[in-house]
């Protein structure tokens, strides 16, 4: 059975779509264990992210992969006992691409990859004026806020953004990650945001880190 | 303005502009890819439209450069990538908003991987008509005697973002149906702009030597050799 864990590791590592699917099926007919089994596609989706940091997989791949982990998902879920998943979202985002700018598909990688880690993922598309972010908050009560932007000129609307949120009184009740572009520790420190991340990955690790499931 | 545009993608341009090592080589992609293609050739998805015009340059100084009816580009770019240009042609190209209403409304019904597909594809037949805009100018220099400098976009490096309305309207964007944003972001979003100057010994740059000089080189997903190879 152990090898059969490497073996659904490998498959959705290398973008094996049938077999991976076909193999998890047969892993939980024959009474695999489902939690374990999500591990597996876990562990396989960090193989993929680090290919895709490398270079050696592109955006497609990473989807693809997204894909398979939430038709895997989809049919392990049901098999976890309700103690074990209440099927509750583990936390909720808010995220949008800044106001001025256009640049979005990154923004949407993220959250593709946030919702199929099991995160509620409020969507406010692109050019977000800052009164949007701060009414979506007031509603959807997100514990992360996530702002995106490609342009430099963008990471000055983060900034304004972080402040009305600070100015709402809201900005202690969540985090605020950026992403996008060239962010780094001087930008985070300059837009006033708690974290940045590279990637969708990191937008993930991000928010299981500060919304512990 | 030229009507004969072609952007001719193939599944081979779009897999090798990712890299040869792809794995998307699972049947399922390449059936989406080749699906894709196919239905924006049905659906008219992509209608490339360029529009470029050129002007004598009346004066210039250290980071700017004056046009008729005084309206001057200010950019620390300008001496340094078009010295002694005698004229400028500002252009812009699009490919139209039906692709990115699309990826939208596939993003919407939660069809992610056809949507990022679809923009990809996007993305490429956007860098592909930017050159053929590039050659356009370039054959326009020719025609009047002089050679063209490479490309410079505003946004880029040195080229501030301001810039981007005087260069929109300069190159007469409407005329395609390419408008901006207060902050200068182009609709339909999948649009680019640029300044080209025209002169003698005027220097040229490829867009790989661009591509390498970008400040977001290091993270760019694009950079990658079969990427630039496939724009060329
Ligand atoms: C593709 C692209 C385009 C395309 C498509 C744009 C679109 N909206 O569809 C086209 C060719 C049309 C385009 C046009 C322009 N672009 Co452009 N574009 C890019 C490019 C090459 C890639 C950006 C991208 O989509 N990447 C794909 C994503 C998926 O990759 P990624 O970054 O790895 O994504 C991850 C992270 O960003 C992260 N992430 C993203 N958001 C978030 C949020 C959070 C919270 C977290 C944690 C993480 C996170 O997770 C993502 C997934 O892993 C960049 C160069 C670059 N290196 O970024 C320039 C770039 C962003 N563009 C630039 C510019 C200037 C323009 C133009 C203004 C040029 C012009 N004058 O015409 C125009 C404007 C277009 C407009 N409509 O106004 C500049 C910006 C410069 C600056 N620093 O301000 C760049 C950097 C290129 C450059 N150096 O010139 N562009």
């Amino acid at each position: 059975m152990e090898d059969h864990g490497k073996q659904l590791i490998q498959h959705i590592a290398d973008m094996q779509e049938e077999e991976a699917a076909k193999l998890a099926r047969e892993m939980l007919d024959s009474g695999y264990d489902p939690v374990k089994l999500l591990g597996h596609c876990r562990e396989a989706m960090e193989i993929v992210g680090k290919r895709y940091e490398q270079g050696e997989y592109f955006l497609p791949e990473l989807m693809l992969a997204g894909e398979m982990l939430k038709a895997i998902g989809d049919m392990a879920k049901p098999l976890i006992p309700q103690d074990a998943s209440d099927g509750q979202a583990a936390g909720t985002v808010v995220i949008g691409t800044v106001q001025g700018d256009l640049h979005d598909i990154g923004k949407n990688i993220v959250v593709f990859m946030l919702e199929i880690n099991g995160f509620k993922v409020v969507d406010l598309g692109i050019d977000v004026p800052i009164a949007k972010f701060v009414d979506s908050i007031k509603e959807h009560k997100p514990q992360v806020v996530g702002l995106s932007g490609f342009l430099t000129l963008a990471f000055d609307a983060m900034k304004k953004t972080v402040e009305a949120i600070r100015e709402a009184g809201l900005r202690d009740h969540i985090k605020v990650m950026i992403g996008g572009g060239q962010v780094d520790d001087t930008v985070k420190i300059y837009t006033g945001a708690d974290a940045f991340g590279l990637n969708a990955m990191d937008a993930v690790s991000l928010c299981k880190h500060w919304v512990p499931t | 303005m030229p009507t004969d545009l072609r952007l001719s993608l193939t599944l081979d341009d779009i897999v090798s502009s990712w890299g040869h090592h792809t794995r998307l080589t699972s049947s399922r992609g390449r059936a989406m890819l080749s699906e894709l293609l196919a239905r924006i050739e049905t659906n008219g998805w992509v209608e490339p439209k360029i529009n470029f015009k050129v002007y004598p340059v009346v004066s210039s100084g250290p980071g700017w450069i004056e046009l008729p009816g005084r309206s001057r580009l200010f950019s620390t770019a300008l001496r340094h990538h078009l010295p002694g240009a005698l004229y400028v042609a500002a252009g812009v190209c699009t490919i139209g908003a039906a692709l990115e209403q699309q990826v939208s409304n596939w993003f919407a019904a939660g069809d992610r991987l056809r949507a990022v597909l679809l923009d990809e594809i996007g993305t490429l037949a956007v860098f592909r008509l930017g050159d053929q805009l590039e050659e356009r100018i370039q054959a326009e220099a020719r025609e009047r005697g002089m050679d063209a400098s490479g490309v410079l976009s505003p946004g880029e490096d040195g080229f501030d973002i301001s810039q981007q309305a005087p260069i929109l309207e300069l190159a007469c964007g409407a005329e395609i149906g390419v408008w901006q944003t207060a902050t200068g972001m182009l609709i339909p979003r999948k649009s680019v702009s640029v300044l080209v100057g025209f002169g003698t010994h005027m220097p040229h740059w490829s867009r790989a030597e661009r591509c390498a000089r970008c400040g977001a080189r290091e993270r760019c997903p694009h950079r990658r050799p079969q990427m630039i190879e496939v724009a060329k």
